[in-house]
């Protein structure tokens, strides 16, 4: 069965590039463009990795992580945060809250995405 | 301590005085018979005898200090006796003395001479014995001094002066004495001083000078000029001496046999009733200093007293006075009256005058005290009472000029005291007005004054802070941890320096609201020194903080709207470019190369920008700690280590051994360092050198990073930290600069409490120095 990573990614130019550049882990790769589609897919099936914007319109990925770590299910699905916000505590903040690893957006090549996430898998 | 006025001090005492005389007058009235009376006349008595005495004892001296006199004479003349010059003393001496009856010279080679009155005291007789008349006793007259020799008055034959019992008495006794009362030849009876002198020849000279009783009794007569009272002078065994009303104190039987009459058997019947009650009394000793009272048939009562007397030359006799009864007690009980009206009289004129003066006292200075009293009650200067006194006048006018003294300071008080009220009232409009909470505490941390806002900041009322110590009601915290307000101020007390707290501060007001706030412990230090207290400002950061987050959120969010078209960019351009690359044409891939340089040159300008903002705005923190710069430098320098191998750069690293920590914000240094590092890599040529070094003083922290690049232009230095200036030599040399570098360290260096300076040679390279507080770095409030 295939594993599968959910990009949780507002901007859809972003998120399709994101998936592009994880095809070649062969895995599920769907997409939720708001908090709360994350949180519904997140509910109707477990994903194995989850990367995940900290921007995002009503519920924000701060959130979403809180959703995730108060969950049963959900509370060991390693999270990437992978963003542009780039507010001083941010970093601090997801790592408390639960998150596995902070990555900005601007700093990292597309190719070294592949490898950020099958750390995890 | 109970106080009396004046009046009562000065005329209370008078009162008590005129009731006690009154009391001691009556007492005296009926007291005024009897035993007092006795008593009174014993003193008169007494007196009397005192008075008697004396000149009993002046008379019977007489012949001694003739003796004495004489011996004095002897000795001026070396001892040896000049008999002209005697006889010739001794003549004087007898026309002078009355009392005195003989003065003769005797030794022992049997020479005798001397004076003598004669013929009941009409004239004057020489007398002498010895050698040169043949040891015949020759008396001769005397006249005008000059002995006549040719009338010889009497001679005795075989005359030896030494068989005489006078001369024999003197010389047993060695000092000064009398003999006993005995008869004389010429049929005087008395007594003689003798005197024994050792002369320097061996002789032994014997001078005598004699007394007889009937001189005794004139002298008792004469003395006694009140018929009333009868005077008498026993011996010891109560043979008489003499006396007032006495013939002869001896029966002269024949020639040569006396004998000597004795006051039992006086004819005096005053002697003999006085004598009986002596006996009766226990003898002449046990009678002495007493009162006696003796009545004589047909007479009156009669009162006497017993008188020892005695000399220093061994003479022991008893005088007795007697005095009728009535004469006493009418003396007394006149003496005693007259006392008591005088005593009285004096009392009553005593008590009225000190009265009308302790009246005249008291009265001016009661009414004075009034006046005074009133002046202290409304403090103004009334009426003053007309002066009855030197004194007074002198103490009215020290008081008015007192009272002006002291309505004139009132006067200045007064306005002192309104303009201290305006001054406190500004104080604490200012207090008030002051958007913080100001606390002044004294040198032990009490506090003086607080306003309101302190007040609303700690909890509590500003009464119940006022007095209270500061560590009781400011309670400060700082993530989590209690910070001691007392040790904050005490620090700043003991460095009489501003001190002020941490960031990330919190006040715990007493109902347990916090509320982020940022103090400033102010000492007041005067000129001279000494400290005052502490004025302790906490501003309330609340408003501040939220503005501060809001502009962070507001950075945040640009950043990511910015970023996420870049990113965008970034990610397709690299993926395109990456394994699909080989299905692009070359013109294909270079233009998608541009795009993602350019890209990534946007990306660092965006980031760039972001970060200037950030210190722009001051919406950075700064979190101090101990912070290995050494190691910081180094991992600069290996981000760099590309570029430093391309360029084939030689870097030195150089750090003091006490330079290699700094308390300082981490993240801030790194801009620092990565900034100058990243420059001196970027603006060095090939096989260039960088030298870092760190050092510190007392002082400073200092950090250099030097160059021996492109250098900067002198028309450049001046405008080096402004926003996006790039000088022309850098614009050549690195084209992908963006100008903003050097402008965001200063920001970072100033904000932080440092300074950066550069030094520069065109072509030849630069230095950086950075420069903080020795101690750490230290956010300062306001932008430079």
């Amino acid at each position: 069965m295939n594993k599968k990573v959910l990009i949780v990614e507002d901007d859809p130019a972003l998120a399709k590039v994101i998936a592009m550049s994880l095809e070649e882990l062969n895995c599920a790769l769907p997409i939720a463009k708001t908090g709360t589609e994350a949180i519904k897919l997140l509910d109707e099936s477990v994903p194995d990795v989850v990367i995940l914007d900290l921007l995002l319109p009503a519920i924000d990925g701060f959130e979403v992580l809180r959703y995730m770590r108060a969950n049963e299910k959900l509370k060991e699905v390693p999270v990437i945060v992978l963003t542009n916000y780039s507010k001083e505590t941010a970093r601090k903040e997801t790592l408390e809250l639960g998150a596995n690893e902070f990555v900005l957006k601007t700093s990292i090549h597309v190719n070294e995405i592949p490898g950020l996430v099958s750390k995890y898998l | 301590m109970r106080r009396f006025s004046i009046t009562a001090q000065y005329q209370v005492p008078f009162v008590l005085m005129v009731v006690i005389t009154g009391l001691f007058a009556g007492f005296l009235g009926m007291e005024s018979s009897g035993k007092l009376v006795e008593e009174l006349g014993d003193s008169l008595f007494s007196q009397v005898n005192t008075d008697l005495y004396h000149k009993v004892h002046t008379f019977l001296e007489g012949p001694q200090q003739i003796n004495r006199i004489n011996a004095s004479v002897i000795g001026l003349g070396g001892g040896i006796p000049n008999k002209t010059e005697l006889i010739r003393t001794f003549f004087a001496q007898l026309k002078e003395v009355d009392s005195v009856v003989s003065i003769e010279y005797a030794d022992s080679t049997n020479e005798s001479f001397g004076v003598v009155r004669d013929n009941f005291d009409v004239a004057f007789a020489y007398g002498e014995s010895g050698q040169q008349t043949g040891h015949t006793y020759e008396l001769y007259e005397i006249n005008d001094g000059m002995v006549k020799y040719d009338t010889q008055l009497w001679s005795l034959e075989k005359y030896d002066v030494r068989e005489r019992s006078w001369y024999k008495n003197a010389v047993e006794a060695k000092t000064p004495t009398w003999t006993e009362i005995y008869p004389w030849p010429n049929g005087n009876v008395g007594l003689d001083a003798i005197t024994v002198i050792q002369l320097p020849d061996g002789r032994q000279s014997v001078l005598d000078a004699s007394l007889t009783l009937g001189k005794i009794r004139t002298f008792l007569s004469n003395l006694k000029s009140d018929k009333v009272a009868q005077l008498y002078i026993l011996e010891k065994d109560g043979a008489i001496v003499s006396g007032t009303d006495i013939e002869s104190p001896v029966n002269v039987i024949s020639e040569e046999i006396f004998e000597r009459n004795y006051a039992a058997q006086s004819g005096s019947k005053f002697l003999r009733a006085a004598y009986t009650a002596i006996i009766a009394d226990g003898g002449m000793t046990s009678a002495v200093g007493k009162t006696h009272q003796v009545t004589i048939a047909g007479e009156k009562s009669y009162l006497f007293q017993v008188t020892k007397y005695t000399d220093d030359y061994g003479l022991e006799l008893y005088m007795l006075v007697l005095v009728p009864r009535e004469v006493i007690l009418g003396r007394a009980t006149n003496a005693m009256i007259v006392t008591i009206l005088l005593t009285s009289a004096a009392i009553l004129i005593s008590v009225t005058i000190s009265y009308l003066i302790s009246n005249a006292i008291t009265k001016p200075i009661a009414k004075f005290a009034s006046t005074i009293k009133s002046f202290a009650a409304t403090g103004n200067l009334p009426e003053l009472p007309v002066a009855t006194s030197k004194e007074m006048s002198g103490l009215i006018d020290s008081f008015k000029n007192m009272s002006k003294k002291i309505a004139a300071q009132v006067q200045q008080l007064k306005e002192k005291e309104t303009y201290l009220a305006w001054e406190n009232e500004k104080l604490h409009s200012t207090l008030e007005s002051v958007g913080e909470g100001v606390i002044v505490v004294d040198e032990s941390q009490r506090i003086m004054l607080a306003n309101k806002l302190a007040a609303t900041l700690t909890g509590y009322s500003i009464i119940s802070l006022k007095g209270s110590r500061l560590g009781d009601v400011v309670h400060l915290r700082r993530e989590d941890e209690t910070v001691s307000v007392d040790d904050f101020v005490s620090l700043a007390l003991a460095k009489k320096k501003r001190l002020e707290t941490w960031t990330r501060t919190t006040i715990v007001a007493k109902n347990g609201i916090e509320v982020p706030v940022f103090c400033i412990a102010s000492p007041i230090v005067l000129d001279s020194g000494k400290l005052l207290g502490c004025v302790l400002v906490i501003r309330d950061i609340t408003e501040e903080q939220r503005i501060d987050g809001a502009k962070k959120e507001l950075l945040s969010i640009a950043s990511h709207q910015l970023r996420t078209p870049l990113s965008t960019v970034k990610w397709y351009a690299e993926l395109a470019l990456g394994k699909q690359a080989e299905n692009l044409r070359a013109v294909q891939k270079n233009a998608l190369k541009e795009i993602k340089d350019t890209n990534e040159g946007m990306i660092e300008l965006v980031n760039t920008l972001l970060s200037a903002s950030q210190f722009e705005l001051g919406v950075f923190d700064i979190q101090l700690e101990r912070i290995d710069i050494h190691d910081l430098v180094d991992d600069t320098i290996q981000f760099y280590r590309k570029s430093i191998t391309d360029k084939k750069l030689r870097v030195e690293v150089e750090f003091a051994k006490d330079a290699r920590y700094y308390y300082c914000d981490k993240k801030l240094s790194g801009i620092i360092i990565q900034n100058l590092i990243s420059n001196a890599v970027k603006y060095s040529n090939n096989d260039g050198r960088i030298h870092v070094t760190g050092a510190r003083d007392t002082k400073h922290y200092e950090i250099t990073v030097f160059d021996e690049g492109i250098g900067i232009a002198a028309q450049d230095r001046e405008k080096m930290f402004s926003r996006f200036y790039r000088g022309d030599a850098a614009r050549k040399h690195a084209p992908e600069g963006t100008g903003i570098g050097l402008y965001i360290v200063k920001s970072v260096v100033e904000r932080c409490g440092g300074t950066i300076t550069f030094k520069s040679n065109e072509r030849k390279g630069t230095t950086f120095v950075v420069r903080f507080p020795a101690k750490g770095m230290k956010k300062t409030s306001e932008k430079k």
